[in-house]
């Protein structure tokens, strides 16, 4: 590979800026990606992109970059069992003493949004039998531009659309738009705000939240990152608040602020 | 899901046969062909337990997708139904979904979809 230092180069500002680690391994990988940003760019090849780059990287070559190292991999009610005991427990747990008239939720890695939509809809279908869960706001955020435009757009495929999703939930909160794309219906937009938020950078006055969703985004961090993330989350926590990991995640090594908590086989921790 | 499945699939096409086929391989006991309504009635009508799901196309000759469900559900059918069909109108799938199949599929789909699908119609 002739380009070793350029691709190295990118390598460094990708882990810089998102806390992806790129190895060598997949240096092959990487350049070709690279190239595919620089026509997309209009230069003539690699090199081209990297002299540009080198003076400073932003605007639109910073997004390409981004989204070249993040897996936007998701789906509605991705591991259902999380989202039952969003409505069975967590909420209910949150509203026990009956003072609370707002719940805040954040999706801090909310991808194209199914994520958060699946939220909104599991917590609507929770009011038609528990009249007592109050308001719920929600903030949907990702380091990537593209991904969060889509995510507010709320515009899916066919597949998409049918991924993890009843088909009578389809209906009932999805619209079909022309060319077989399926829109979410404003009524479920309503109470949820989209914004970009690296998480290894400063978060800015976001407020504190009751439930964070902080989903298959860690895996890709260094133990350091994952740490110092978590720790910003709990600062972010009302006591008594909520963090939900992916899957194959654990807070195991990473944080004692928490107690592990199971329900309908779904894990997930609160702040102690 | 830990037990296999039983599935009867009914559909004029070759080729989603083909495809169920692999793509149920992982959940499935064993998965049977039939090709339109008329054979899907012969099939069950004497042995109504005989799947643990039935997924069924809507469009196909002799007898179509909405009249089989509705023959078998008049000879009391009570094995989970699925949909599968190119129509994905709102109003389609709203009528099929009001008549009682379990769940509804739009072609194309994928290995994940369907066993999704089939995992929230089984539990
Ligand atoms: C695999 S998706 C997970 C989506 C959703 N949470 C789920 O579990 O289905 C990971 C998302 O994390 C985002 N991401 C990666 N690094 C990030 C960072 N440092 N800050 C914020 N978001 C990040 C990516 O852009 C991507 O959309
Ligand atoms: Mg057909």
């Amino acid at each position: 590979m002739e380009n070793i230092h350029i691709l190295k180069f990118f390598a460094d500002y990708i882990e810089a800026e998102l806390g992806i680690i790129y190895v060598e391994a997949n240096y092959f990988q990487l350049e070709h990606r690279l190239k595919d940003i620089a026509v997309q760019l209009g230069f003539t090849d690699l090199k081209a992109l990297y002299h540009t780059a080198s003076m400073g990287i932003s605007g639109q070559m910073k997004s390409l970059l981004l989204d070249l190292a993040t897996n936007n991999e998701t789906s509605f009610f991705r591991d259902a069992s999380i989202f039952k005991a969003l409505s069975e427990f967590i909420v209910p747990d949150l509203i026990k003493n009956g003072d609370k008239s707002v719940i805040n939720i954040w999706s801090a890695a909310s991808s194209s949004g199914q994520e958060v939509y699946s939220i909104a809809m599991e917590l609507d279908q929770a009011r038609l039998t528990n009249f007592s869960i109050p308001l719920c706001r929600m903030l949907a955020s990702d380091v990537s531009d593209t991904i969060l435009k889509r995510a507010e757009a709320g515009m899916y495929s066919q597949l998409e659309v049918q991924r993890g999703l009843p088909s009578k939930l389809m209906l009932q909160y999805f619209d079909k738009g022309e060319t077989d794309k399926w829109m979410v219906k404003p009524l479920l937009k309503n109470n949820i705000t989209f914004r970009k938020i690296n998480l290894l950078h400063y978060w800015g006055g976001i407020g504190l939240f009751d439930i964070v969703f902080c989903r298959n985004v860690l895996i890709y961090q260094s133990v350091e990152n994952k740490i110092k993330i978590i720790k910003e989350i709990v600062n972010h926590l009302n006591p008594g608040g909520f963090l939900l990991l992916g899957a194959a995640e654990s807070l195991f090594g990473l944080s004692h602020d928490f107690e592990q908590l199971v329900h309908g086989g779904a894990v997930f921790y609160r702040k102690k | 899901m830990t037990k296999k499945l039983k599935i009867l699939s009914v559909d004029d096409s070759k080729s989603i046969h083909a495809y169920l086929q692999q793509c149920l391989e992982p959940i499935t006991e064993k998965i049977e062909h039939v090709y339109n309504g008329v054979e899907a009635v012969e099939r069950l009508k004497n042995d109504l337990d005989a799947f643990d799901l039935i997924i069924l196309d809507w469009e196909m000759p002799l007898k179509d997708g909405p009249t089989t469900f509705k023959e078998l559900k008049e000879l009391g059918l009570k094995t989970p139904v699925m949909m599968l069909s190119s129509k994905s109108r709102p109003e389609d799938i709203m009528q099929m979904l009001e008549q009682g199949v379990a769940e509804y599929m739009m072609k194309p789909f994928t290995q994940d979809i369907v066993l999704d699908k089939i995992s929230q119609v089984i539990n």
